[in-house]
């Protein structure tokens, strides 16, 4: 009995073993293989020592989200394999180093078999101590039988710039551990890796990594941040394509000047943005409302991470959905966007510049650790470069700058709210525009008509935003007669559940949350509403319930900094049953 | 567009000591030409306003206020420093 | 056509108290700007929230007066999305020693092309005379009823600690000398800071125009060096019977734009936004991998 490219490994150890840059490579030697994978990473908020692993699972079709069960465990120390021994299924396999002080029996335990191979023996005889880890993944590899050569590639392509030396000794240490390892282990293993042959490539991508590309493809060449986690690998990403692409990037003195220095290169008409979690966009919720006030363009990432204050700073939650619908004092146009999956963050990426050009005022993509940081292999299609398109909306060009005749009004009142933008450097379109209410010249006025007509104004821009806004993505068949209800990253454990119920359930999942989609209501017709969101409190219920007059069903919730699994949600749905 | 003194002026002096670039001065006493009024400088001064209520006589004006009467008078506040003995005098 | 003060005025007029150092201000900054050379359209003023901060209003000009403390950086951003404009910081103390202060700071370091402007009339006047970071020790108001306890705050001194290429001070009082002195600064290439010291006529009634011109003297005339930094260091922490004006220091260092990489293709703003080249698709596809 063989189970063919359907099973999950777990890499767990101390941070600093190299739990995260083993199990990429791995994850990328199974992609190279035309396999599917998804993985999510645990770690800490420390640099050394504590607990943390990667889990990467890996099937012959697409994946949206990874599973609890285990199928092969590589714990790197005792304590990775005390606490996630219980992770593996009846049959499964646990990979360990021979010296590390465990006993056999214990591990082997309800139905699991105990691997140890002697890896750091391995590891020092073909190469050196720190090898290690490459010899665990080699022993993984031999025991599911799969193909060496998609190892010893990554491994080549990981280690080059090590010299070849390094390379040869790394690719030693792999191959003894993968014979060892199949030798003795692999005749009876249950699941097994077979490459797909002729499969298309494709590439393993991370949210973040998504979210940048789209916003590098659709023209922003300025991004301002304050590193904090899980937002940090944004700028890093453009700071990597600075002199590339010419981005200037802006580690700035802290979370307020960042969002300032972005609304400011936008306001001189550069593409901009800025990246944070909760506690920065705190910081930044002045700043949200000039630019709203002021009609600049900004696109604002809000990667949510476990609150309230510091929190779980590298886990996941989707607690900040109510304080980003509505920060900053008075009352402003604003659009968020919560993407679902890795192409959606692409997507999500370049469309967020032509709707914060368009409207002239602020957009936030809200995303989380999971997406941020969890790996998937994407169609190349899916991040299609050539279909990006840019659209600046009212951005005055200069033929019709040249053409515009008496004083420049920023702020002009045009019926649909969105006034004909000209950016500072030209002699027709000089003008001043204040934070304090203003005129359509942009001076102070506290005149009680001028302010209604401007608030009007404003406030109209969101009105016309709809016809921008995409209804909710529908999955899974009409009749079912359990609605799941998601936004942003729980799309892809929702479409599994989905899968999983074979017809008793469908997926209603929300991207576009401001405004509001207006026809979400007929998504939801017909079934049991259950919203499955990752907080306390059920804040996507909340608005679902006062925009749509929708009662709900069921809210499953989870709030300890780790996402959902498809086990989870089934559970949650027979508890009610 | 700076503030103007007037035939209005009364010597009070009063705007002379409120101005803060020192831009006003009072035309020597007695002198048949300039005696009568204190004078603005109009290239120093910033349209403060500081001047015009400290006026007993209300004899000071923004230049684009003054009276038609007096009409001449942004011009003879300007003659004072380019042609009479402006800060000479002060 | 060269450009006049006439090119300059604006159409609201001011919301100043008569007599305010801000009519000074105003002026010596349109004269500078003449000076300078510069047009209203290639002059981008940011401002901060208070009395001062209305300058931008009162003149034509392009201007952006954001939140209080946070001029320096929408001035960064505005400057890094756009260096050929020139950029132009009006902030008063509040604005810039106490909520700002941290920007002040960074932006110093930096060395930004931009002109730093901060209204200093040891004083909040928008908010009605409540004592500032730069208020004397011992200042009475309606938060320090016993008098200020902290140590008086610097910009110049900060500004030379942190880095800044060219500090000068100037007075409301004196039009001709701070206009001036802002036209220096506009033409240095790098961080200039002038500080401007003015009277507020109605909420501080100890440093007036007459206290200033009491102890105002000028550092040009005195016979000091501006590229002589510990020298500068020494008069940027004389205060009280003698108040040193005009240019403390001056150098030439890199300036931040000149060092960005993203700006080798040149600013931001001004290039054609476009979708990517085949060439730059090809690029990033082989990064994916």
């Amino acid at each position: 009995m063989r189970t063919i490219n359907n099973m999950t490994f777990k890499i767990a150890g101390a941070a600093g073993q190299g739990v995260e840059s083993s199990g990429a490579g791995f994850s990328e030697a199974l992609a190279q293989g035309g396999l599917h994978i998804f993985a999510v990473q645990d770690y800490m908020s420390r640099i050394r020592g504590g607990l943390n692993f990667f889990q990467v699972r890996v099937h012959e079709q697409p994946l949206y989200a990874h599973e609890d069960a285990v199928h092969i465990l590589l714990p790197l120390n005792e304590e990775a394999l005390e606490a996630y021994r219980d992770d593996v299924v009846k049959g499964g396999g646990i990979i360990y180093d021979e010296g590390l002080k465990v006993d056999p029996q214990a591990a082997a335990s309800r139905g699991r078999r105990a691997m140890p191979v002697p890896l750091l023996d391995i590891a020092k005889e073909h190469g050196e101590r720190v090898m290690a880890n490459t010899a665990a993944l080699g022993a993984a590899a031999g025991v599911v039988g799969y193909s060496y050569e998609r190892l010893a590639d990554v491994i080549r392509k990981n280690f080059r710039s090590k010299g070849d030396d390094v390379v040869a000794a790394n690719l030693r240490v792999a191959r003894g551990a993968y014979l060892y390892a199949e030798e003795r282990y692999a005749a009876d293993f249950e699941w097994k890796l077979k490459q797909v042959d002729g499969a298309p490539h494709r590439y393993v991508m991370s949210g973040n990594q998504a979210l940048a590309l789209g916003a590098l493809a659709g023209g922003c060449r300025f991004i301002s941040a304050y590193p904090m986690t899980p937002a940090t690998s944004i700028i890093e990403w453009m700071a990597k394509h600075e002199h590339s692409f010419g981005v200037v990037t802006k580690h700035a003195e802290d979370e307020i000047a960042a969002i300032n220095m972005a609304i400011g290169a936008n306001f001189v008409g550069a593409r901009a943005m800025t990246a944070t979690s909760g506690g920065g966009f705190a910081l930044m919720s002045e700043a949200l409302g000039l630019a709203g006030m002021n009609e600049v363009p900004l696109v604002l990432v809000e990667a949510q991470r476990g609150g309230p204050s510091t929190g779980l700073p590298t886990r996941t939650e989707q607690s900040d959905l109510l304080f980003v619908l509505h920060a900053s004092q008075g009352e402003f146009p604003r659009l968020v966007l919560a993407p679902g999956t890795i192409e959606e963050c692409f997507e999500v990426g370049w469309r967020s510049f032509n709707l914060a050009e368009k409207y002239q005022t602020p957009v936030i993509v809200l995303s989380d650790e999971l997406l941020a940081a969890s790996l998937r292999t994407v169609e190349v299609d899916a991040v299609d470069l050539h279909k990006v398109v840019i659209d600046r909306g009212k951005l005055l060009t200069n033929q019709e700058l040249d053409a515009l005749e008496g004083e420049y009004k920023r702020h002009r009142f045009v019926e649909d709210g969105i006034s004909p933008r000209a950016v500072p450097g030209h002699p027709n379109a000089v003008y001043a525009t204040a934070s304090d209410e203003h005129d359509e010249f942009g001076h102070i006025c506290e005149d009680q008509e001028n302010r209604v007509k401007m608030m009007q104004k404003r406030m109209t821009k969101l009105e016309t935003a709809r016809q921008d806004i995409e209804p909710p993505t529908r999955y899974g068949p009409e009749e079912a007669p359990t609605v799941l209800i998601g936004w942003g990253s729980t799309y892809g454990v929702l479409r599994e559940v989905v899968d999983r119920l074979g017809g008793e359930a469908r997926l209603v999942h929300f991207c576009d949350l401001w405004p509001f989609p207006a026809d979400a209501a007929e998504a939801l017709q017909g079934g049991r509403l259950v919203v499955v969101e990752n907080n306390y409190t059920g804040q996507f219920k909340q608005l679902l319930q006062s925009e749509t007059c929708i009662q709900v069903d069921q809210v499953i919730s989870r709030y300890d900094g780790r996402p959902f699994s498809p086990e989870d949600v089934l559970a949650s749905l027979k508890e009610v049953d | 567009m700076p503030y103007v003194i007037t035939e209005l002026c009364a010597r009070d002096g009063a705007c002379a000591e409120v101005c803060p670039v020192e831009c006003i001065v009072a035309g020597p006493e007695g002198d048949a030409e300039w005696g009568m009024a204190y004078f603005i400088d109009p290239d120093t001064c910033i349209d403060c306003g500081a001047c015009e209520p400290e006026c007993p006589e209300n004899a000071i004006f923004p230049d684009d206020e003054v009276p038609d009467e007096y009409a001449d008078w942004p011009a003879k506040n300007a003659a004072f420093f380019t042609e009479g003995p402006g800060y000479d005098a002060a | 056509m060269a450009v006049t003060v006439k090119d300059y005025a604006g159409s609201v007029k001011p919301t100043w108290c008569p007599g305010c150092g801000d009519y000074g201000i105003l002026a010596a900054v349109k004269q500078g700007l003449v000076q300078a050379g510069l047009a209203p359209h290639q002059v981008l003023m940011v401002s901060g929230i208070g009395c001062g901060s209305k300058l931008p209003d009162y003149a034509t000009v392009n201007g952006f007066m954001t939140l209080h403390g946070r001029p320096l950086p929408v001035a960064t951003g505005a400057k890094l999305g756009n260096h050929s404009l020139k950029v132009v910081t009006v902030h008063g103390d509040g604005d810039s020693m106490g909520l700002g202060m941290g920007h002040f700071i960074h932006t110093a370091r930096r060395n930004l092309d931009i002109v730093d402007l901060i209204q200093n009339n040891q004083i909040y006047g928008l908010t009605k005379g409540q004592y500032s970071p730069t208020s004397d020790r011992g200042f009475v108001t309606k938060t320090s009823p016993d008098g200020a306890i902290e140590q008086a705050a610097s910009p110049v001194a900060l500004a030379l600690t942190a880095g800044g290429t060219f500090v000068a001070r100037g007075f409301a009082g004196d039009v001709k000398g701070l206009a001036g002195l802002i036209a220096q600064a506009l033409e240095h290439k790098g961080y200039a800071l002038v500080e401007m010291l003015q009277p507020c006529v109605t909420f501080n009634r100890k440093n007036t125009y007459d206290w200033y011109r009491e102890r105002v003297y000028n550092l040009q005339e005195d016979g000091h060096d501006p590229s002589d930094q510990v020298a500068a260091f020494a008069k940027a922490l004389e205060w009280g019977d003698r108040i040193p004006l005009g240019v403390f220091y001056q150098t030439r260092r890199p300036t931040y734009e000149e060092q960005v990489a993203g700006l080798e293709q040149g600013p931001v703003a001004t290039r054609e936004l476009k979708p990517l080249t085949a060439d730059e698709v090809e690029r990033l596809r082989a990064e994916l991998g």
